[in-house]
């Protein structure tokens, strides 16, 4: 039964849109934000002046974040909105912009949401942030030591690997995996298949990831547009509800994480499945955040697909592969198609690409739920949607 | 959040105190007056009880090492320069995790676990501070 903390599809996500870009030089973040609300307004059947609800994170440099960058955008974009959002909790922020979404919409606080993202992660002038946090207050005991955010990933995949004998190769076979169904989606930022081998020798970069156990770093954007089921049904298309969702937030500095060996998704998908009165047995198709080879490791066995220490095992055994127990990222991931800087948007969208039957990469046979799981910052927050239904 | 000029910490007034014990070869962590449990990285108010002040207390310069990683590639100049350098999150014997690094001692002995010892360094140009080596 489901727990009522959360309104299970009482709202649906009824348009989405992926910006085809990956590199971008000289484009403005917010140029990508209007043509992705365009182009998910369109998907849905819906004007601008239908929109009365606005979410969106922008405070990274890449994001041509500054102050009130919720503000800035609506105003670029020309929304008014009644409720408006920017919870940032790195790249699960879309995550939970959509599980608030929905609350909003249920508490009628407005009606239809559109919520955006955009970076230019790989070719805007402006620097990235090197280091997770900056050199005053609690990052004076870290940022000094150089900890950037692979670094911290590394830290995890160090600790998990010595505690539950994870090989390097395992590790390498989800980059493996992403880019089988990158191959097969015509945007995808990288294409050509990838061995193993290729992964384990390509340059180490913060012990024991190498390059090909990272994200690739795009220019991009994506947009969705939430409505209520009621509503949902005057669209041009419909869009499959939303059914769970949880949030969970851990830590901002590395040596605050009690354990480096799981995530907050244990947290934040226990409330999803709970919510919508379903367990991990129900899914069969997955999008998860795939910062790094490592988040996915952790990821499988927090939101309880894989029992704990054994994940390295089950991604051997074919389990993420098509046919196995839980494609995943079936678009071909962050680590293969398209990361800006918060791959929770996109994440969301081949959530819903999958469960309309236009997955961009591995289309599964009529899948009737998929979920979503977004990690934010150096396994700081996670968010968990559980998508469903027409 | 832009590039960082430096990587030198930009000390306040209750940080400044643990920086200058570093200055003198001493780390320090914070206790609770009320229920004894410590804490790091220091804060103006006991975590979990902001109605209690802690106390500063030192350590034993003992550790164990949670997790490290060995960073061959940074982007920052001020590190892209040291590399490889050995970044470390170690559990001191008093109880808190600490962000480190591990100097004077081969990589290839480094592992989980493993028991170490403080000493200090100057890990940035006339900026110490404290890291582990094998015990």
């Amino acid at each position: 039964m489901a727990k009522e903390y959360f309104p299970s599809g009482s709202a649906a996500i009824v348009g989405a849109f992926e910006s085809p870009r990956r590199k971008a030089p000289g484009i403005h973040p917010y140029q990508i934000h209007a043509e992705v609300i365009a182009e998910a307004l369109a998907d849905a059947g819906l004007d601008l002046s239908d929109v009365d609800g606005f979410a969106t994170a922008a405070s990274f440099p890449s994001e041509a974040g500054w102050q009130l960058n919720v503000v800035e955008i609506a105003e670029y974009v020309g929304i008014k909105p009644s409720w408006v959002c920017s919870t940032d909790i790195g790249g699960a922020a879309p995550l939970s912009h959509v599980g608030n979404a929905v609350a909003a919409i249920h508490a009628g606080l407005c009606e239809t949401v559109v919520i955006s993202y955009a970076s230019s992660g790989r070719s805007w002038p402006l620097p990235a942030s090197d280091f997770n946090t900056g050199q005053t207050g609690p990052g004076e005991f870290e940022v000094p030591y150089g900890v950037s955010t692979i670094s911290a990933y590394a830290l995890a995949a160090t600790r998990y690997m010595h505690q539950y004998g994870l090989r390097s190769e395992e590790l390498a076979e989800i980059a493996v995996q992403a880019r089988r169904y990158a191959h097969l989606n015509p945007q995808a930022m990288y294409r050509d298949i990838i061995t193993v081998d290729d992964v384990l020798s390509s340059p180490m970069i913060s012990s024991p990831l190498r390059k090909l156990d990272c994200c690739v770093v795009s220019d991009s954007g994506g947009a969705i547009v939430v409505t209520s089921r009621d509503r949902a049904s005057d669209t041009r298309r419909g869009g499959p509800s939303i059914l769970g969702f949880g949030e969970a937030i851990s830590h901002g500095q590395m040596n605050q994480m009690s354990d480096l060996t799981t995530t907050c998704a244990e947290f934040s998908g226990r409330r999803a499945f709970e919510s919508a009165g379903l367990t991990p047995g129900d899914i069969k198709v997955a999008q998860i955040y795939d910062s790094f080879t490592i988040t996915v490791a952790l990821s499988l066995e927090a939101l309880g697909f894989v029992p704990k220490g054994e994940v390295g095992g089950f991604i051997a055994g074919g389990g993420i592969a098509a046919g196995g127990r839980l494609p995943i990222n079936t678009d071909g991931g962050g680590l293969s198609s398209n990361h800006a800087g918060r791959r929770g948007m996109f994440a969301i969208i081949e959530a819903v690409r999958q469960l309309r039957g236009e997955s961009h990469g591995l289309q599964l046979s009529d899948p009737e739920l998929c979920l979503v799981n977004g990690t934010g910052g150096w396994l700081s927050a996670t968010s968990t949607l559980i998508l469903g239904g027409k | 959040m832009f590039e960082m000029s430096s990587v030198l910490p930009l000390h306040n007034g209750l940080t400044e105190a643990w920086f200058d014990a570093v200055a003198r070869d001493q780390l320090l962590i914070q206790r609770d007056p009320e229920t004894g449990r410590v804490q790091m990285y220091p804060r103006a108010r006991v975590l979990g009880a902001p109605q209690r002040e802690p106390e500063w207390v030192p350590t034993s310069g003992r550790g164990v090492l949670y997790s490290f990683t060995v960073v061959h590639r940074s982007v920052h100049r001020e590190f892209s320069s040291l590399t490889p350098f050995v970044i470390a999150l170690v559990d001191l014997d008093e109880g808190p995790r600490i962000t480190s690094w591990i100097v004077d001692t081969p990589l290839e002995n480094i592992r989980c676990d493993m028991k170490l010892r403080l000493v200090f360094r100057e890990i940035h140009s006339g900026f110490k501070m404290p890291c582990f080596a094998e015990a």
